[in-house]
C-alpha cells in the first residue's frame, strides 16, 4: 500500500468513499435504472468513483476518478438540453422519480422488519460492517467475525447476577441498556409508520397528477406541482396519525425516551454525588425545601390584594356617594332659596338614585342609609 | 401524470425565476432578523414573581366600557397580539375604545419548577385582574382570553363570575376529545408523569417540535419555500420574520402546571365535565352568568372549530354569542382581512352591553 505516494486529503476522501460506499449500498438497495433521485445519482457517482478505492487507487493517477465523474455530469446537462424539446419530459422523468421512491420506500420498510426481527445482530453488524470498510483491507473483512456478532455475547454478559461493589452501578446500566433496546424498537416501529405516510403520500400524488376529469386543473408550474405534493403528503399524514395505531406508536417512541433519559439523568446525577459535585436532585430536594414557605407565602399574598382590592372599590364607592349627595344638597338649597310648592317638597326626588319609597330606618354608616336619612330630614324640614 | 402540463423551457424560467429572488432577497431577510416584538407604547403597570401587567395608554378610552385585560396562553409570547403596526390586535381593540391591559406570565426558571395552575390562576391572573379593579374603583372587569389563556379565562370567570363582566374567549380549547383534535390525539399514550419527572420547566423547543409534527409538510418546508417565493416583497417578508420569531421564541413551562394542564384538561377533558380542579376549587362552567363571546377560526388546525364551541353548551348564561372568522389559529390575528375583524367585533358586542 503505497501511502507515502499519496497525498493524506486523498488517502482519506478514497478510504472514506470505500467505507461508506457499502454502507448506502446497503441502506439504498436499487430501485431501477434511471437516476432521477439522490439515490440513482449516488449510484452513478460510486460506479465511476468507488472502485477506484477498492481497486489499488494508487495505480490510478490522482484525480482520474474525478475526472471520469465530471465526463458523467456532462453527459447528463447534455441529455437535459435535449430534453428541453421534449414537451413531455418532465411528466416522464417525474413518473420515473416516484416510481423510485416508492421503490425506495419499499426497499426501507423491508429492512426495518428485517432489523425488527433480530435488532442489535443487525445494528452491530451493520457497524462493523462499515468500520470494516474503513479499512484498505475492505474487500477481505471477515464476514464470519460479522457473523459472530449475535445477540448472545451481551445477553450472555447480561444473564448472571450482578455482584460485588459495583452492583448497584451494573444493574442501573443493564437498565439503561434495556431501555436503549426498547428505544430502539419503538423507534424503529414510529420509522416504520412514517415511511407508510411516505407511501400514501407517494400513491396520492401518482393518483393525483394522474387524474384526466374536470375538477382536476392542469399543473404548469413547479410551483404548482410542489403544493400538490404537500397536500397529498399533509393529507396522508393526517390520516395515518389520527389513528390508534399511530398514537400507540408514538407515545411508546415518547416514552421510551423519556425513559432513557430519565435513566441517564439519574445516572448522571450518581457520578456526580460521587465527585461531590452539585446535581440535579440535590438542587430539587433545595427547591422542595423552599416551596413550602413559598406556597404559605403565596396564601398570605393571595388574601392581601383581595381585600385590598375590595376596599379600595368601596372607598371609590363612598367617594362618589359623598359627591352626589353633595350635589344634591347643594341642589336641595339652591330649590329652597327658590320657595319651593308644599307638594314638591314632599315628594321624594325624581333624578338622583333614591328612587325607592322613603322608610325611616336607623341612621348607620353604610352609603345607602346615609341617603335614606338625609331625605327624611330633608322632607321634615319641608313639612 | 395527465396533468402535469410542464414544459421544460418554463419550468428553467421558474427555477431561475426563484434562485433570482433567493439571491437578491436573503440579504434582505437579515434586516427583520431581530425586529422589536411589540408596535403598541404600553406601561408596566404591575408585576408579581416573574408576571408583569402592562396597560396601554390611549387617547380614545370609552369610558362607558369596563377595562379590558387580555390573558394569553403560557406556550408562547403574548406579542402576537401586537406583532407589527397594521397587523395588531391591540391597536384594534384600542382603536375601539377599549381601555386595555395585557398580562404577560414572562419567564421561568429551573427554581420555578413548583409553579402549577393555581399560581396561575389564583395567583397571578387574580392579582392583576385585583390590581385593575383598585386602580379603576370598580369590581369587574372585561376579560379577553386567547387560546388557552381562553381557557384560563373560562376558568377564571367561573371561578370569580362577580369579577368579570363580559367574558371574551378567541380560539380556545374547551373540548379536548373532539374528533379532529390532533393535539389531543397525540398525546393520548404519553406518560405525563414520566414526562414531569423528566422536565421540571419543559423548554418552549419540545412543544414547538409537537406544533411542528401537527403539519410536518407545511411547517418544516412548505412555508420556507413560500418566504423565499415572496421575498422581493418587504413587508411580506418582515411579518414573516416576525412570526418566525413569535413561533420560536417560546417561554419554558413548569412542569408541574403543565403536567396538571395535561392531565386534566387533555387526559380526562374534565372541564366539560365540571371536573377541574385548580387550587382545591371545583371549575364550574355554569358559573359563567355573564354574556359571552367566542370567536375562533375556520381553519384552526391547532383548536378545532368543535372544541370552542362546545362552551356553549356548558355555559350558565344566556346571553352567548359564537362568530367565526376565516383563517387559522394565528392567521385570525395577523392576516389583513381577519385580523381588523377580531377587534371590530369584540368592541361592538361589548358596546352593546355597556
Amino acid at each position: 500500500m503505497p501511502k507515502d505516494r499519496q497525498p493524506f486529503h486523498e488517502e482519506f476522501l478514497h478510504t472514506w468513499m470505500a467505507g461508506l460506499a457499502p454502507f448506502f449500498t446497503d441502506s439504498l438497495r436499487p430501485a431501477g435504472e434511471t437516476s432521477s433521485t439522490a439515490y440513482g445519482w449516488w449510484r452513478e457517482f460510486a460506479k465511476y468513483l468507488v472502485p477506484g478505492a477498492f481497486n489499488a487507487h494508487a495505480q490510478r493517477p490522482p484525480g482520474a476518478d474525478f475526472l471520469q465523474f465530471s465526463r458523467l455530469l456532462g453527459d447528463y446537462a447534455e441529455q437535459y438540453r435535449k430534453s428541453m424539446r421534449d414537451t413531455d419530459a418532465v411528466a416522464q422523468g417525474l413518473r420515473l422519480m416516484v416510481a423510485e421512491l416508492r421503490a425506495t420506500v419499499e426497499v426501507l420498510l423491508e429492512q426495518l422488519e428485517m432489523q425488527e426481527r433480530n435488532a442489535l445482530p443487525d445494528l452491530l453488524q451493520s457497524w462493523q460492517k462499515m468500520l470494516w470498510g474503513l479499512r484498505a483491507e475492505a474487500k477481505t473483512a471477515p464476514s464470519a467475525a460479522a457473523a459472530a456478532w449475535t445477540a448472545e455475547p451481551l445477553d450472555y454478559l447480561f444473564v448472571g447476577p450482578a455482584l460485588g461493589l459495583t452492583r448497584e452501578w451494573e444493574l442501573r446500566l443493564r437498565e439503561l441498556y434495556r431501555k436503549l433496546i426498547a428505544q430502539r424498537k419503538a423507534s424503529r416501529a414510529l420509522s416504520r409508520q412514517l415511511l407508510l405516510v411516505m407511501k400514501d403520500a407517494l400513491e396520492r400524488f401518482s393518483t393525483e397528477a394522474a387524474r384526466e376529469d374536470q375538477d382536476a386543473a392542469e399543473i404548469t408550474t413547479v410551483q404548482q406541482l410542489y403544493d400538490l405534493w404537500v397536500d397529498c403528503a399533509e393529507a396522508a399524514y393526517k390520516e395515518i396519525v389520527m389513528t390508534d395505531t399511530y398514537t400507540q406508536v408514538f407515545g411508546n417512541y415518547l416514552n421510551a425516551a423519556l425513559a432513557i433519559r430519565k435513566d441517564g439523568l439519574a445516572l448522571l446525577d450518581q457520578v456526580l454525588g460521587a465527585l461531590e459535585l452539585p446535581n440535579r436532585s440535590e438542587l430539587n430536594g433545595l427547591l422542595a425545601k423552599l416551596e413550602a414557605p413559598r406556597q404559605i407565602a403565596a396564601a398570605a399574598d393571595q388574601q392581601q390584594p383581595r381585600d385590598d382590592a375590595r376596599l379600595s372599590a368601596r372607598i371609590h364607592a363612598l367617594e362618589a356617594e359623598i359627591a352626589r349627595l353633595g350635589a344634591e344638597m347643594q341642589d336641595g338649597r339652591h330649590k329652597r332659596t327658590a320657595a319651593p310648592t308644599k307638594s314638591a317638597a314632599r315628594k321624594p326626588p325624581v333624578n338622583g338614585s333614591v328612587k325607592k319609597p322613603v322608610r325611616k330606618k336607623k341612621a348607620t354608616s353604610g352609603g345607602q342609609r346615609l341617603e335614606f336619612d338625609i331625605a327624611a330630614i330633608t322632607a321634615e324640614r319641608q313639612r | 401524470m395527465a396533468r402535469i402540463k410542464i414544459r421544460p423551457v418554463d419550468l428553467n424560467k421558474e427555477v431561475a425565476e426563484f434562485e433570482r429572488k433567493l439571491a437578491r432577497g436573503l440579504d434582505g431577510v437579515a434586516q427583520f432578523q431581530d425586529a422589536p416584538p411589540g408596535a403598541t407604547a404600553r406601561t408596566p403597570i404591575f408585576r408579581l414573581e416573574q408576571t408583569t401587567l402592562y396597560h396601554y395608554p390611549s387617547t380614545r378610552v370609552d369610558a362607558a366600557l369596563a377595562p379590558t385585560l387580555i390573558v394569553y396562553a403560557l406556550v408562547n409570547r403574548p406579542y402576537m397580539a401586537d406583532l407589527q403596526e397594521g397587523r395588531s390586535l391591540v391597536a384594534g381593540l384600542l382603536a375601539q375604545g377599549l381601555d386595555l391591559y395585557l398580562l404577560d406570565w414572562g419567564d421561568i426558571d429551573a427554581s420555578d419548577r413548583h409553579l402549577s395552575l393555581d399560581d396561575y390562576l389564583n395567583r397571578y391572573l387574580r392579582a392583576s385582574i385585583e390590581h385593575i379593579c383598585a386602580k379603576h374603583g370598580i369590581s369587574r372587569i372585561n376579560l379577553i382570553g386567547i387560546c388557552q389563556g381562553g381557557t384560563f379565562s373560562a376558568c377564571y370567570a367561573a371561578l370569580y363570575p362577580e369579577q368579570v363582566k363580559n367574558l371574551i374567549t378567541t380560539v380556545t380549547p374547551i373540548d379536548f376529545h373532539t374528533e379532529h383534535d390532533m393535539l389531543s390525539h397525540l398525546l393520548k399514550h404519553l406518560d405525563l408523569q414520566l414526562l414531569a419527572d423528566n422536565f421540571g420547566i419543559l423548554s418552549g423547543d419540545v412543544l414547538n417540535s409537537l406544533f411542528l409534527a401537527l403539519k410536518p409538510f407545511r411547517l418544516t418546508q412548505q412555508k420556507y419555500v413560500e418566504m423565499a417565493r415572496n421575498l422581493d416583497n418587504r413587508e411580506a417578508t418582515a411579518l414573516f420574520m416576525r412570526m418566525e420569531k413569535w413561533i420560536f421564541d417560546s417561554p419554558a413551562l413548569a412542569g408541574r402546571a403543565l403536567l396538571e394542564f395535561a392531565e386534566q384538561f387533555y387526559r380526562r377533558n374534565a372541564l366539560i365535565s365540571d371536573g377541574v380542579e385548580i387550587g382545591g376549587r371545583k371549575v364550574e362552567l355554569k358559573n359563567i352568568m355573564m354574556p359571552v363571546l367566542n370567536i375562533f377560526a375556520r381553519e384552526d388546525h391547532l383548536v378545532p372549530r368543535a372544541s370552542s364551541q362546545a362552551l356553549a353548551r356548558v355555559v350558565g348564561t344566556h346571553d352567548y354569542t359564537e362568530v367565526v372568522l376565516p383563517g387559522g389559529h394565528i392567521g385570525m390575528y395577523v392576516s389583513s382581512q381577519a385580523g381588523q375583524r377580531v377587534p371590530v367585533t369584540i368592541g361592538e358586542w361589548l358596546r352593546a352591553r355597556c
